[in-house]
């Protein structure tokens, strides 16, 4: 019998800044971190808008001599790598000590990343470097710096992991494949423990136009900045970005019980399909989605009367809703007017690369908290999206043992992850 | 002063003083002879320490004689030659004005 794989660690850098404790608060609290895009010039796209953060000092992080070197999207992974290690108990040096053991468990860990951008912040710079100053002008780092697979190897380098890495690009369900394969390497031994997350850092002139040409941005950001990410909703237009960071330390249950780690959850199940419809547009009838649901829903072992809640993807683009809230139907049976579906990620943007990584960091809040939080900007549903939304205000349960993760990136890339309680907390975390 | 003018001693102190800001770096911990390895800074940080001594000193420094330097002290002394060298090209053009 397969092991158990569960999450003993978090970290996140969001739009409200670093930790899932802020997160948390903002979320609960229904503050909105979309606003208006003042970072670079905006006239030539119309989302203008985003969740930023905006007060972010690589300083108060990293030392310099480091950010110099990495784009902001690398900072952001590093960070929420690093939180996520020191939430499992253990210290961020642990790995980098020089003896045999230590350099025999660093073989035994590993990372998955997903990215969807790249590091453009960056990249931009120096293109402008090399056409107004010439190629000797151009940072030496650009190589390093700029490509998705960054993230990894900056993780990699900085907390000493010697193990399987790999960087997955899926659009929005980028995350959702790293922590699948991430669980997958564990079930077979391929690692010991592993850290799986996502980061995308979206907004640069280039960045935000790779996004704009897909036609699935949001129009009404200017009007309505803080508002204008609707999923569900009836004035739904598309997608808001935002920036950030997740990552989950995951190792067996077995290793997680006999270091006294305390246990978020166990990752119970996770699928993924496609639709195979279009470039850009999802698959109307939903049934491929439907289907991740249903395959995830099987290899966690639960039916849909044992699910809790289901945390949609959400994009908001509406023919993307329509089919979203068609899968959940689907999946769920008749069990749909019972079970809860939330997308808090309408309050500070999606993440993109980061997206399904942070829907997982807050389903584990939520679980801990037994509150969902509310899918903000979600007033009236439109038509074809009527489920049983968790609106205006945060739902307190009386059971979330089981949160359904759906993932969801362009074309129809479906993926779906599932959640389950572990075993009541135990004693903590005893460090490396 | 001009380069012609700067003692070894004066040129070494700038490129440590560029290297301490650039790494943040304990200036005590470099001398002459110690190594870029005992920085622990590695090839891609020494093309940018380049770059930046380049835009101070107003030179090119040719990257195969850069990548055979092991020590500060030996980057500090190319750094050197190269500046006398590009200033005593210049020395002749500036009387003939």
């Amino acid at each position: 019998m397969s092991s158990r794989i569960v999450i003993t660690g978090v970290g996140v850098v969001s739009p409200y800044g670093a930790g899932p404790s802020l997160l948390w608060e903002q979320l609960i609290a229904g503050r909105s971190a979309l606003r208006p895009l003042l970072s670079f010039d905006t006239e030539h796209i119309h989302c203008k808008a985003g969740g930023q953060w905006v007060d972010f000092l690589p300083g108060d992080f990293l030392p310099a001599r480091l950010a110099r070197r990495i784009d902001r999207f690398s900072m952001f992974g590093l960070i929420a790598a690093q939180q996520a290690f020191m939430d499992a108990g253990f210290s961020c040096d642990s790995l980098l000590q020089a003896d045999d053991s230590q350099r025999q468990r660093a073989e035994r860990v590993g990372v998955t990343v997903g990215n969807n951008l790249g590091g453009w912040e960056f990249a931009e710079r120096e293109l402008a470097n090399l056409w107004q100053k010439g190629p000797r002008e151009i940072s030496p780092y650009m190589a390093t710096a700029w490509f998705p697979a960054a993230v990894q190897g900056i993780i990699s380098i900085q907390l000493g992991l010697k193990g399987i890495g790999r960087t997955f690009l899926g659009d929005r369900a980028s995350g959702a494949y790293a922590i699948k394969h991430a669980a997958q390497c564990l079930q077979v031994h391929h690692a010991d423990s592993m850290f799986a997350g996502g980061a995308e850092a979206p907004f640069s002139p280039y960045a935000a136009l790779c996004y704009e040409t897909s036609n699935l941005m949001s129009r009404q950001a200017s009007e309505r900045p803080a508002e204008a990410y609707r999923p569900f909703d009836q004035a739904h237009d598309g997608l808001v970005a935002g920036e950030g960071a997740a990552f989950l330390f995951m190792e067996r249950e077995e290793d997680a019980i006999q270091r006294g780690a305390h246990i978020y959850a166990e990752l119970a199940g996770w699928a993924t399909t496609h639709d195979g419809y279009d470039r850009t547009q999802s698959a109307p009838d939903g049934r491929r989605f439907a289907d991740a649901m249903r395959n995830a829903m099987k290899k966690a072992g639960v039916t849909a009367e044992q699910v809790d809640c289901v945390f949609a993807a959400g994009s908001a683009i509406p023919a993307e809703d329509i089919s979203e809230a068609q899968a959940i139907r689907l999946a769920l049976g008749e069990q749909i007017s019972r079970v809860p579906v939330c997308v808090p990620k309408s309050a500070f943007g999606n993440l993109f690369g980061a997206a399904t990584p942070v829907d997982v960091v807050i389903s584990l809040l939520a679980m801990q908290h037994r509150t969902l939080p509310a899918t903000l900007h979600l007033d009236q549903p439109a038509s074809d999206c009527h489920l049983e939304h968790v609106t205006k205000q945060p739902r307190s349960v009386a059971r979330l043992d089981v949160i359904v993760v759906n993932a969801r990136g362009i074309g129809g890339a479906n993926a779906c992850l599932v959640l389950r309680r572990g075993p009541e907390e135990s004693a903590g975390g005893t460090g490396a | 002063m001009t380069i012609l003018e700067s003692t070894r001693d004066d040129i070494f102190l700038n490129v440590r003083q560029t290297i301490v800001s650039q790494f943040e770096l304990d200036p005590t911990a470099i001398e002459s002879a110690t190594t870029f390895t005992e920085l622990d800074i590695d090839s891609i940080e020494r093309v940018d320490l380049t770059l930046q001594l380049e835009k101070q000193f107003g030179i090119q420094l040719p990257d195969q004689r850069v990548k055979t330097c092991q020590t500060i002290g030996e980057l500090a002394d190319l750094v050197r030659t190269i500046s006398e060298k590009q200033a005593a090209e210049l020395q002749p053009a500036l009387r003939e004005n």
